[in-house]
Parts: C-alpha cells; structure tokens; sequence
C-alpha cells in the first residue's frame, strides 16, 4: 500500500511538473529573444559609434549579455579569426548553442539569415540587417507574451488534472 | 460487482469534466472534445466486463 502511495505521488507530482515546465517554456523563450535583441542591439551600437570589427564587438557582447546569448557570442569572437567568413564561425556558434537553447528553429533561422548578412554590407546596410532581425524578435514577442498568458493556467490545471487521472485508472 | 470501481469511473468522470472546461475556456475545443471522447471509450472498457456479467446472467435466468 506504501508503494502504491509512493507511486501515486511520483505520477501527480511528475505531471504537474511537466505541466509547469510547458507552461514556462514559452517565457524562456521570450527571455532568450530578448536577451539576442540587446545583444543586436549593442552590435548596432558597437558598428555605429565605437567602429569595431565583429571579433571585439562580439566580445564585448559576450561580456554585456548572460546564458546562452553570451555563450553564443562569446563562440564566434573565439573562432572569427580562423574562420574563412564571418558567416562560417556565426553558423558553428549556432550549431553549437542550439541543442542547450529554448529558441525555436524558426528563431534560429531568423538569425542564421541575419549572420548571412554579417561582414562584407556596409555600415548602412548593416544596420539596417540588424534593424530586421530585431523587428523579426519584437514580433515574436509579442506573440509570444499573448500566447504564454493564455496558456500559462491551462498548462498548470492539465498537468495537476492529468496525473490524477493517469493516477486513478491506475489504481 | 467491486464498489471501488464505481468510484474510479465517477472520479474519471469528474476530472474528464474538469479538464474539458479547462480546455475549452482556452479555445481548444478540438482536444476537450478528444478528451471527452477518450474518457468515455476508457471508462466503457471498464464497464464492458459487467454489461458482459449482466447478458448472461440474464440469459441463464430465462434459459435463452
């Protein structure tokens, strides 16, 4: 009879943590975009004012963001210099930051398409790359945020609700 | 027939009626509706044994 208490609380609590874990994913994944919009946003500032080629200015970035857009930046400064393009060593730092990432590969490809851009546009252009990819992110937030406050409480109720039922066909 | 089992479809019952409002208060009327279906299809397994029972209980009481 213990075991089957014991089993029981593992499944309702198992669930209703499954169903916590999807209610948040979709707020990880806004932290994470706006953590890449202010890390666009510092190149931006780093390509307008400062002048600094990509290798410092994704240092920099790298120092200035936290979780895996710094780990991301900090990534291309690493390789930018034995990379043959800017592109190559962008596209390994993506490939490498996906699988620990809550992004979605929409998002990834959003930026894979910005990093095609990266190093032979001029200032002008350049920002205006940057300016894309930043309304790309502020779009999806927005949908995002909608989505996460309709979902967040149905997530919770299927979670909890779910593993009672798993729990008493068990029974 | 177990008294407990009783128990376990009205349980079933009311936590398939909680989740199907769950759901369609977030617009998702297609899966209440799944949900629904799946809870009732469930609990006729369940049952299908005693309506069983109850067949030939009634025919060996007519002789049929």
């Amino acid at each position: 009879m213990l075991f089957r208490f014991a089993g029981a609380a593992a499944v309702i609590l198992g669930c209703t943590g499954l169903g916590f874990y999807y209610a948040m994913r979709d707020g990880l994944r806004v932290k994470e975009l706006l953590e890449f919009k202010k890390a666009l946003m510092i190149l931006a500032s780093e390509i307008e004012y400062m002048r600094q080629p990509l290798a410092p200015a994704c240092g920099n970035i790298a120092r200035r963001t936290e979780g895996t857009t710094a780990n991301f930046f900090q990534n291309i400064a690493a390789n930018i210099e034995t990379a043959e393009t800017a592109y190559q060593s962008w596209a390994a730092a993506i490939a490498t930051a996906k699988p620990t990432s809550h992004l979605a590969p929409e998002d990834w490809e959003a930026l894979d398409g910005f990093g095609k851009t990266l190093g032979y546009l001029d200032k002008n252009m350049q920002k205006s790359a940057i300016g894309l990819c930043i309304d790309y992110i502020d779009e999806k937030t927005n949908q995002l945020q909608t989505r996460s406050d309709k979902n967040k409480r149905m997530y919770h109720s299927l979670g909890a609700i779910s593993g009672l039922i798993i729990t008493v066909v068990l029974w | 027939m177990d008294i407990g089992a009783l128990f376990q479809i009205a349980a079933v019952g009311i936590l398939v009626a909680v989740l199907n409002q769950v759901l369609i208060r977030a617009g998702r009327e297609e899966q209440a509706m799944m949900i629904s279906l799946a809870g009732i299809v469930l609990v006729l397994f369940w049952v299908i044994q005693y309506v069983n029972e109850l067949f030939t209980e009634v025919q060996t009481l007519f002789n049929l």
